[in-house]
């Protein structure tokens, strides 16, 4: 028996159909092979997130009616706001399976130094934000790409852009102090110190590897 | 001993490709499929074989795409790429966590393969190549016969990773280039990820007996019957004020001699104005072929190329943080991608070694639809057939009825082939 021929249309189906494709006659004839699969299920459906998700912004909204219902003069809701915002930021980014361990810590450090400033300024700025925290979180930020590197060295070449952007940040502190926005100067010494170490060992232990990376990820 | 750090290879984008990391996602992928037909079922343990030895030649393949300050890279990648059984619709997005940071996909189902590219890596002549070298020592692993098993094929320009747009471009005052707002194809969407797929397969003869007798080339006849065929079933009666634009991409070796495995192609839009009344399908072919010969020069590709070069040499855009680059590529981007009402890629004749002809029934060559551009159009041939494929993203089609009527009314008989399900049209 031959392949299935649409009359209407005067032209042959080589895939398994029971209509014509283009005008939906019947076809009679027999049937072929199937040469693309049948569809399954796309798209992972991650209930356990979609649930979290659903809580979180549930929870968002009742803390804002309790207060605005029960002391209006106090935004303490914001605060709940930013934390569940920061954890719905950091974490999943954390989670993510691959990506450099480099921009996975100085992601951390990034939504860490705005969680404590959001929260420094929904409380009322006292200035504790960039005064401790900050230095304090640049300090872990810097400490923590040594630590990948030592434990990785063979592959410091991959961390070197992080490294070095982290080493910035570590800077930024003396910048505060400097300008009066924060008033404590050890504070913001340390991290800055560290910057300087960081960078140092670089420049003397780091090999031939790393100023090629260099070179392709400056490259302009 | 100690380890040594190694010497990675790595490359920069050429001038095309910068854009396509900034436009992609799940909607527009930018991903297309280059599929071979092949006369036996594969065999997947030795398609990974193959694979895994004729990577190592493809310098533009083996790699990953990382970012630097200022501009994106690829970076040889040491992981080995999985071929797998296709389960999911053509020319997905190209996530690089489900293929181990490679920008391509080998899949395999029943008695073919498909290599899906994401376009940063090379255009349809780059990949092809990669995917006859796949399937040709897939055929020396399935089909020994005894005599050089060593010897290699399809490598020859392998290793070229060269950017012939900087290479071939010559300065030039004049500025850009904007096609004028096209006319857009509308129709219902399917469910979202769902894509139509349809071959239309009919004998090169006929269809080049029907072209002989107008005087024009294929690639110039499949044209306007686009163009008709939109027209007919898209338009409202009474015709439209804006014009259909149909964007060809056009293989710049050819005209330029470069012979790169990287992205070397550009395109020419072929436009045409509809009034009220039918289409006049004689009148179209002729202004279609007017049109083909005026814009598809080695003058009218040098000017494009200068411009895209000019603005990479540039050196304000050479200072710009990638950040800000790309978030200016992609405004850029939307102002100006309305300019055409779909694509038709012509791929030409693939040719393949004589040693592994029999081996091989058919070429298919998919572009990703977007919702842009529902529809998109290509054309390649092989063993006497030229297969016409459709990808949609409308859950209606008349367009496709209007193309298989006209050419089953000029004598040109049509084999269909579809990924639908039996009991449903187009």
């Amino acid at each position: 028996m031959r392949m299935k021929h649409c009359d209407a249309c005067q032209i042959d189906i080589s895939t398994p159909a029971q209509i014509c494709p283009l005008c939906g006659a019947p076809l009679m004839g027999q049937n072929g092979k199937r040469v693309y699969p049948v569809l399954g299920f796309g798209r992972k459906y991650h209930l356990v997130k979609r649930i979290l998700l659903f809580w979180s912004i549930v929870t968002i909204a009742v803390c804002a009616l309790i207060n605005l219902a029960t002391m209006p003069h106090f935004w303490w809701w914001l605060i709940v706001a930013t934390s569940f915002g920061y954890a719905w930021i950091s974490v999943p980014h954390v989670l993510r399976t691959g990506g450099n361990a480099g921009g996975k810590i100085l992601m951390q450090v990034v939504c860490a130094g705005a969680l404590v400033i959001l929260l420094d300024v929904e409380t009322g700025w006292r200035g504790w934000s960039v005064d401790f925290v900050l230095p304090a979180v640049f300090c872990i930020g810097i400490a923590a790409v040594m630590i990948v590197i030592l434990c990785n060295l063979i592959n410091w070449a991959g961390y070197v852009l992080y490294q070095v952007v982290l080493a910035v940040f570590g800077f930024v502190p003396l910048i505060f102090y400097w300008t009066g926005l924060s008033h404590v100067f050890w504070a913001a010494a340390i991290p800055a110190v560290m910057a300087i170490a960081s960078i140092t060992a670089l420049a003397l232990f780091g090999d031939k590897s790393i100023k090629n990376e260099f070179a392709r990820r400056l490259r302009f | 001993m100690k380890k040594q750090p190694r010497f990675r290879r790595w490359h920069r984008l050429d001038n095309t490709a910068n854009l396509f990391p900034v436009v992609a996602s799940r909607r527009t992928t930018n991903v297309f499929r280059m599929t071979a037909v092949l006369r036996d079922t594969v065999d997947p343990g030795l398609l990974q074989r193959a694979l895994e030895q004729t990577l190592p030649y493809y310098a533009a393949f083996g790699v990953r795409l990382r970012h630097g300050l200022f501009w994106s890279y690829l970076e040889a990648n040491d992981s080995v790429p999985v071929v797998r059984l296709e389960q999911d619709v053509p020319c997905r997005y190209m996530d690089p966590l489900e293929t181990g940071r490679f920008l391509f996909r080998v899949l395999y189902f029943e008695n073919r393969v498909h290599l899906e590219t994401f376009h940063v890596l090379t255009d349809g002549t780059g990949a092809m190549r990669f995917l006859k070298a796949i399937c040709y020592r897939y055929c020396q692993l399935a089909y020994p016969d005894g005599t050089e098993q060593e010897k290699r094929y399809g490598l020859e320009q392998a290793g070229n990773v060269e950017d012939c747009y900087l290479k071939y471009s010559r300065p030039s005052k004049k500025a850009g280039y904007k096609e004028p707002s096209a006319f857009h194809i509308k129709g219902t969407k399917r469910l979202a990820g769902d894509v139509g797929v349809v071959s239309l397969l009919m004998p090169v003869t006929d269809l080049k007996r029907v072209c002989k007798e107008s005087g024009v080339s294929i690639g110039e006849y499949l044209a306007a019957l686009v163009l008709c065929s939109i027209r007919q079933a898209h338009m409202p009666a009474g015709g439209a004020k804006k014009p259909i634009n149909l964007f060809v991409p056009v293989n710049l070796r050819r005209i330029f001699g470069g012979d790169t495995s990287l992205n070397f192609f550009s395109g020419m839009t072929v436009s045409q104005k509809f009034g009220p009344g039918p289409a006049n399908f004689d009148a179209v072919l002729q202004d279609v072929k007017r049109q083909f010969a005026e814009k598809c020069t080695r003058e009218a590709f040098e000017q494009k190329l200068a411009y895209t070069a000019q603005s990479e040499k540039n050196l304000f855009a050479r200072m710009t943080p990638l950040l800000l680059k790309n978030g200016i590529l992609r405004l850029i981007y939307e102002h100006s991608s309305h300019g055409s009402t779909t694509t038709l890629s012509n791929l030409g004749v693939v040719d393949v070694d004589e040693k592994f002809q029999p081996y091989f029934e058919g070429f298919r060559f998919l572009l990703p639809a977007s919702p842009g551009e529902p529809l998109k159009f290509t054309a390649c041939a092989y063993g006497g057939t030229l297969a016409l494929n459709v990808t949609t993203l409308l859950d209606r089609n008349p367009l496709i009825l209007q193309i298989a009527q006209h050419l089953v009314q000029a004598g040109v008989p049509i084999t269909l082939e579809s990924n639908g399900d039996e009991d449903e049209t187009l």
